[in-house]
Formats: structure tokens, sequence, C-alpha cells
């Protein structure tokens, strides 16, 4: 697996670990293509999350981007994406 | 003067289209039954302020204490208070009093611009509305101007519905700035003095509340700072109008009958607000649209108007809100656009745009950075 993928899998995991934490939901429930916003992730829960990616990962996201990528899998491309540019 | 890149009311919609909580209003008659009916209310900044703290163990004391004290949020008896003492301190007979003060004000703030070489629109015609206008106006005299109003005249950010933590931890410890600056200066200027300043027209809005109403001092310093923030609107909406009219005529100003004539038009397209904000309390259907409980409404205020078929003009728009909650400086705007915008018309038949900006991480206003003219000399 390349660095890259490490990365993708690694924000995948923190995002949906994260997720079951602040919505109370199961984590094996839960998987790359789960809507963030079908299990609980709210206006709060976004600003929380995204305070959280910051912090793990040193980017600087704005909460919104939860709402534009929907799914785990679309935010860890997104911010991959944005940290190459 | 080039084309206008700002695109008001096109799109910068951000993300919230795509957010499934969050449902766009563009339609007029479905925004005006949004706005009147009991199922939908003001987003409940404090409670959300309240969870974040529950959420994080941080405290967002002082940002609740502004939301409190701010007219524009929630609708218990503290805050009908408080929006009473601004529309009464706003209504027409009491603006009539500052009404030469005004006048003064806006002579100076053209008569200051260079005739000779480039301005910013922002920072020599917008910013100065704050410390020429709403400073006397309001009564908010800080021990550091500059300092102030760099933190106050951008807290329209706090609305947003979803600012990022650290900017909402960034907020808190700008409002404790704030009011500290208010208190020194108060301190400074002595017992019994609450930098009242000589010469004004009638007693500030700070003076106003802190005789009328049983608040105390930190509230009133919340509250007029809330006000003075509150006038960013104007101030974008000021710069917008001006840029869209120099644009609109390729470089060149328009008489005064003819602004006098096309004012609606061009205060529709030039206001800074971008949204109306609601929440729906339970699931609603208006005219063929489904609002599910908790979906965040945004009323397009530049899309949800109504146009005359005769003549194609905007005959009905939300440009200043509706009902309780529209605008309580809406008269004061109206007053000083009137009057600033041909005055500096007059003053500069023709301009030259040079580098703009749009200020693209403000969610909430069109608004620009920056916007760099320089005058055209007059041909004979």
């Amino acid at each position: 697996m390349s660095s890259q993928q490490n990365s993708y899998q690694d924000i995948v995991n923190f995002i949906l670990d994260n997720v079951a934490k602040l919505c109370k939901q199961p984590r094996d429930i839960l998987s790359e293509d789960t809507l963030l916003a079908t299990v609980g992730v709210d206006s709060l829960n976004a600003v929380l999350l995204c305070g959280k990616i910051e912090d793990e990962f040193e980017l600087e996201i704005e909460p919104i981007v939860m709402f534009q990528y929907k799914t785990a899998k679309d935010v860890a491309n997104a911010l991959i994406n944005m940290n190459q540019k | 003067m080039e084309s206008d890149e700002m695109s008001i009311g096109a799109n910068s919609q951000n993300g919230f289209a795509s957010n499934p909580n969050m449902k766009i209003v563009a339609d007029y008659n479905v925004a005006l039954q949004v706005l009147k009916s009991e199922f939908f209310e003001i987003p409940n900044l404090y409670n959300y302020l309240e969870r974040l703290e529950q959420a994080t163990g941080m405290s967002f004391e002082m940002s609740r204490c502004f939301v409190n004290a701010s007219p524009f949020f929630l609708e218990n008896e503290r805050h009908k208070l408080l929006r009473q003492v601004a529309v009464g301190f706003l209504s027409h007979s009491k603006l009539k009093r500052w009404d030469s003060f005004f006048s003064e004000q806006i002579k100076d703030i053209i008569n200051d611009l260079p005739g000779d070489r480039d301005f910013d629109l922002v920072a020599n015609v917008g910013m100065p509305i704050f410390d020429k206008i709403a400073r006397p106006l309001l009564g908010v005299y800080p021990s550091n101007r500059k300092d102030f109003d760099r933190i106050a005249t951008v807290l329209q950010r706090m609305v947003e519905p979803m600012l990022p933590l650290k900017q909402r931890i960034q907020s808190e410890a700008d409002f404790r700035n704030l009011i500290n600056m208010l208190e020194e200066a108060t301190v400074e200027a002595g017992p019994g003095c609450d930098n009242r300043v000589k010469g004004l027209p009638a007693a500030s809005l700070l003076e106003h509340v802190q005789m009328e109403k049983p608040f105390d001092q930190l509230t009133c310093y919340a509250f007029v700072t809330a006000m003075y923030a509150a006038l960013a609107p104007l101030v974008q909406t000021a710069v917008n109008m001006l840029a869209l009219i120099y644009t609109e005529n390729s470089g060149r100003a328009i008489s005064a009958a003819e602004f006098d004539a096309q004012f609606d038009r061009f205060l529709h397209l030039a206001t800074a607000p971008k949204y109306i904000h609601r929440i729906a309390l339970k699931s609603t259907a208006i005219g063929g649209s489904h609002f599910s409980k908790g979906t965040t409404v945004l009323i397009d205020i530049q899309r949800a108007v109504v146009t005359s078929p005769e003549n194609k003009q905007i005959s009905r728009h939300m440009d200043f809100g509706f009902g309780t909650h529209f605008c309580v400086g809406a008269m004061l705007s109206k007053r000083i656009l009137k009057e600033l915008v041909p005055l500096f018309m007059q003053r500069f038949p023709a301009l030259n745009a040079h580098q703009k900006a749009v200020d693209t991480e403000l969610n909430v206003a069109y608004a620009y950075k920056f916007y760099s003219v320089s005058p055209v000399a007059a041909s004979y």
C-alpha cells in the first residue's frame, strides 16, 4: 500500500471513529460510503469533527466540507487533494 | 471600469446547497410563508453555543453574552426590550436630530478622498462610515479605536452557520477584548463619564440604553458593540452600490435624478446580506417544498423577489428582512446611502477600477476585501 493510500485509510478511519463517538453510533455500521448526515452529523458535529481533523492531521478544513462531500471516502479524498495543492 | 466578477445573487451558495440539513429558498411566496409561520424560528445561536460548550468543555461565555445582548437573535423578553431600544433610537423622528451631523460626516468622508490618485472604496469610503457615523451615533469609544474596529467590523462572521472551532475560540477572545477596550476607556475617562462626546446633536445609543433600561454595564457594552458590528452590511452595501453603478455605466457616474429613480434597484442588487436564516421546528410543507424538522432554511435575498410583469422592476423583496425581524437599521442605511452615493458621484464623474477582490471567506454577505479605483480627470 502506498503512503498516499495509508493516508487515505488513516483519514477515513479517523473520520469514522470520531463520527461513531460524536453521533453515538456503533462503529461497525459505519463504512467509507455511509452518508454522514444520515447518521447524525449535523452542524455542531461537523464543527467538532473538523476541529479533530485539524488537530490530528494539521489540515485546515471548513466544516461545510462534511456536507459538500457527504461520505468519509469523499471527505478523505478532498482532504488529500487540498493538502496536495 | 471593467466588468464586475462578484455576480451578486448568481451563485455563492458555497456548500449550503449540498447540505441535506440546509435548504435554499429562492421563491418569494414560499419565503414569505416561512417567515410568517410559527413553525420556523431564528437559529438559536445561544443554545448552539451551550451545546458546543458541553461537547468541548470550553467556555463560550462572552459569545453567549453577546448573543444575549444582540437584538437580532432569539425572541425572549430581554431581546424584545433591546430591540425596542434599538428601534426607538433609530426611528425616523430620533434620526432627524442627527440629520445635519450625518450630512457633515458624509461630506467629510467624500472630501477626504484624494482627487489625483488611487484609493480603495472599502478602506476609504466604506470603513469611515464606522468611525465617522456609527461611533458617535452609538457611543462606541474604546481605548484603542483601531484595534476595536479591526475586530468589531468583522463580527458578522460569528453568525455563520458553521464557524470552524478555532475561529469560534478566537471570537470568544475577541469579544472579551472588545469589552475590555470599552471598560478601559470608561476608567480612563473617569467616574460618571461614559465617553460622551460634546457637540453631538443627541444622546448616543449607549447613553440612551444606560439611562432608559435596567441593564448592567456589560450588557450595554455588548449591545452597542453588536449594533456597531451590525453596520457592516451598510458599509458593504455602500461599496457594492458604487461598484455596481460605475460598472453598469462603463466607469461613469449617473445623475442624482437617475440615482433617485433607480435607488430601489441599486439597493436590491447591492444588498450585502445573502440569506435570511430560519430553522424548521417541525416537518412542514409549503408551496410544494418540504422542510424536515431541523432543516436550516436559507432564504436567498437576491432571488426571492417578485418582479412586476409590466416594467420588469422588482416590486417586492426582502432586502431588509421581514416582520418582527425587519432590519432595525433600515432607515439609517437608506438615509446614509441616499446622500453618500450621489455626493461621491458628484465628486467623481468617472473612475477607473484597478484591483479588486471579493471576500470569499465571508459566507453570509457579498462583500469586497478591497476595490481600488482612480479618478479620471474631467475632459473639457
